[in-house]
């Protein structure tokens, strides 16, 4: 098996995770208050859900890199003037940032999930996309947008299944 | 390229990576309410050793290969700016990382034996330093690569 096929292998294997792990991190997160409380058992879930999440990142980025140092190697370095790789690149950036805000809690619970489940289908999307002629303000534009969207659709669900506190 | 030099290459960038995801996992730990601190030590020591052989590997690299092969290659090049920019100022801030990372075990120990909380929001900013430093050099290094052509 050549080092192409390994990465590739990786980098699927860490999008899947990553993917995987931001939408049952939403599902687990709804269950899980859906009584209003977090149990001990809800709790570890999550715990469990995030770590696999952590992984799937560090597998992106590895293998991400990888094809970097490879086409850096072969001298392919074409691929390093791709939108698409540099869109991709913010969008990991922001994952990555986004996950600390969440930790200090310096951004809202909605707006911090919203983000990072946009920002995983957003990479997954980018990565699927074939060649051809990308422009770098309209990835931002459908991705800011579509944060929004998501937005507002996990509000009503979380409206709609998670008690509220008076 | 000889074999020794790729293998340095990969070498450099795969252990940084790896020093990036654990000082990223030591920061994210650390600034839990309850910081698991058997986790918080491991990580901190893996990402000494990333950085500090990333160092080393990249340093054998640059000096042997990147200074005379690809530097020319770069300020002849369509983006000069890649090397006389990024590499200048990725050169000498990586320089700072392993020492960072060193502060970083020694305030976690402390943390360990005492939380004191203007230490350990002392200590979470050193490592968020060292987060930030090491995203900025390994994005320098991307533009790096891309600035031979």
């Amino acid at each position: 098996m050549d080092w192409y096929t390994v990465l590739i292998i990786g980098h699927i294997v860490g999008t899947v995770l990553g993917v995987g792990g931001a939408t049952f991190a939403e599902v687990h997160l709804i269950r899980a208050l859906r009584d209003g409380t977090m149990s001990r058992d809800e709790n570890s879930i999550m715990q469990a859900t995030y770590a696999i999440l952590r992984v799937g990142f560090f597998l992106l980025i590895l293998s991400g890199f990888g094809f970097l140092v490879l086409a850096r190697l072969e001298e392919h370095t074409g691929l390093l003037y791709s939108i698409k790789l540099w869109a991709k690149l913010g969008i990991v950036g922001i994952i990555g940032v986004n996950a600390v805000l969440l930790q200090l809690r310096w951004i809202p619970l909605l707006w911090g999930s919203a983000i990072a489940f946009t920002s995983w289908y957003a990479a997954l999307i980018l990565g699927a996309l074939g060649r051809g002629e990308y422009s770098f303000f309209w990835i931002y534009v459908v991705y800011i947008a579509a944060i929004i969207i998501v937005y507002f659709v996990l509000r009503a669900i979380h409206a709609r299944y998670i008690p509220h506190k008076h | 390229m000889s074999q020794f030099l790729a293998t340095a290459l990969v070498l450099h960038v795969v252990l940084g990576l790896i020093g990036l995801g654990a000082i990223h996992l030591t920061f994210m730990q650390v600034i839990r309410k309850q910081p698991p601190w058997g986790i918080v030590v491991k990580a901190a020591w893996i990402a000494f050793f990333g950085f500090l052989l990333s160092w080393m590997t990249g340093a054998y690299y640059y000096v042997v290969h990147y200074g005379v092969v690809v530097k020319p290659l770069i300020v002849s090049g369509e983006f000069p700016w890649a090397h006389q920019v990024f590499m200048e100022a990725k050169e000498h801030v990586f320089l700072l990382i392993p020492f960072l990372t060193v502060v970083a075990l020694f305030a976690v120990y402390a943390l360990r034996e005492n939380e004191n909380p203007a230490l350990k929001s002392a200590a979470s900013a050193l490592i968020a330093t060292a987060l930030v430093l090491g995203i900025l050099v390994a994005a320098a290094g991307v533009i790096i690569s891309g600035g031979v052509r």
